[in-house]
């Protein structure tokens, strides 16, 4: 299996977008504007990302060298805790496989690949957010839940809404 | 019960800073060796993101007018996803009463005071992570539990 890194030029920024998206229309939005809209949105959050190394990404490919596979590595800025004494967590997003690429092992190499930069760089803690098809995956990594609690209010719709 | 805002002074860094500690003490944590270079190092990442105006915190005072309670809201960067749109979340987080104030609703005040203020500026998702202690009091406000998963190991 070939592995490369994603590079900020070129196509590869629309690829990681791309697989955003269709993470999301597989667990079940299926809001076209929505998802354009978050897409676009998050396409200029990444890029200046990607240019300073905040967030990293890697790509399988398949034998005939397109994109089979992808994982982003944000690392993040948090507080010095008791698991991470530096300010900069890992969090691998966009995991994402395309179907005809699935169950051999590409998201496992992937990940792999992105605990073993963490380790190399001194990065002491990895988060996740877990789909229902990556938690076996995950668990079998080493990952554990934690006691994330999330509270969503429904912003006052503007005045033209 | 009086509420007031944290500010960018040394004693208000230094009372979050001993919330922090606290709060980590009280659910288990008994190394203090780790917990000293925990707290040494977590206080100059909130000094910077204080001076940033990243990070909030709102005090609960006794009737001596000495800090009896804390909580602080991290304004996260945090990517355009499906569940919010806003360009950060809240991250409620050293929410700590000390011992002799406990069960008077100091967390829960301090807690609709940072919801408050999220539900002004546009801040559609808050996240924290739950202690024991204070799982049933987030729930009663509606936090759900996440699909968070972490890969570390406690720092010795």
């Amino acid at each position: 299996m070939v592995l490369r890194p994603a590079t900020p030029a070129g196509s590869d920024l629309d690829t990681i977008v791309q697989h955003r998206r269709a993470i999301y229309a597989e667990v079940g939005y299926t809001d076209k504007r929505a998802l354009d809209a978050m897409s676009a949105a998050y396409r200029e959050w990444l890029l200046p990302k990607l240019q300073t190394g905040e967030y990293l990404a890697w790509f399988a490919l398949a034998p005939d060298s397109t994109i089979a596979a992808g994982l982003g590595l944000w690392l993040m800025d948090s507080p010095p805790n008791l698991f991470a004494r530096g300010d900069r967590r890992g969090n691998i997003v966009n995991v994402y496989t395309e179907p005809p690429h699935r169950r051999q092992g590409l998201a496992r190499v992937l990940a792999q690949t992105a605990l073993d930069w963490c380790a190399a760089q001194g990065v002491d803690m990895i988060v996740l957010h877990a789909t229902a098809d990556g938690r076996a995956l995950y668990e079998s990594l080493g990952f554990t839940p934690t006691t994330e609690m999330r509270l969503i209010r429904p912003l006052v719709a503007s005045s033209e809404a | 019960m009086t509420i007031r805002p944290a500010t960018f002074e040394p004693r208000d860094l230094d009372a979050i800073a001993h919330h922090r500690r606290s709060m980590f003490r009280d659910m288990g944590y008994a190394d203090e060796r780790a917990l000293d270079a925990m707290t040494a190092a977590f206080r100059p990442w909130l000094m910077r993101k204080m001076e940033a105006g990243e990070y909030l915190a709102w005090f609960a005072l006794a009737e001596d007018g000495l800090i009896a309670a804390g909580l602080g809201l991290w304004l996260m960067d945090w990517p355009p996803h499906m569940v919010a749109s806003a360009p950060c979340r809240g991250n409620i987080l050293n929410v700590y009463t000390e011992p002799p104030h406990r069960r008077h609703g100091m967390a829960r005040t301090l807690m609709q005071t940072a919801l408050a203020w999220c539900a002004a500026h546009q801040i559609g998702a808050v996240i924290l992570h739950a202690s024991n202690d204070g799982r049933a009091l987030y729930e009663s406000i509606g936090f759900m539990p996440t699909n968070e998963m972490r890969l570390a190991r406690p720092l010795g």
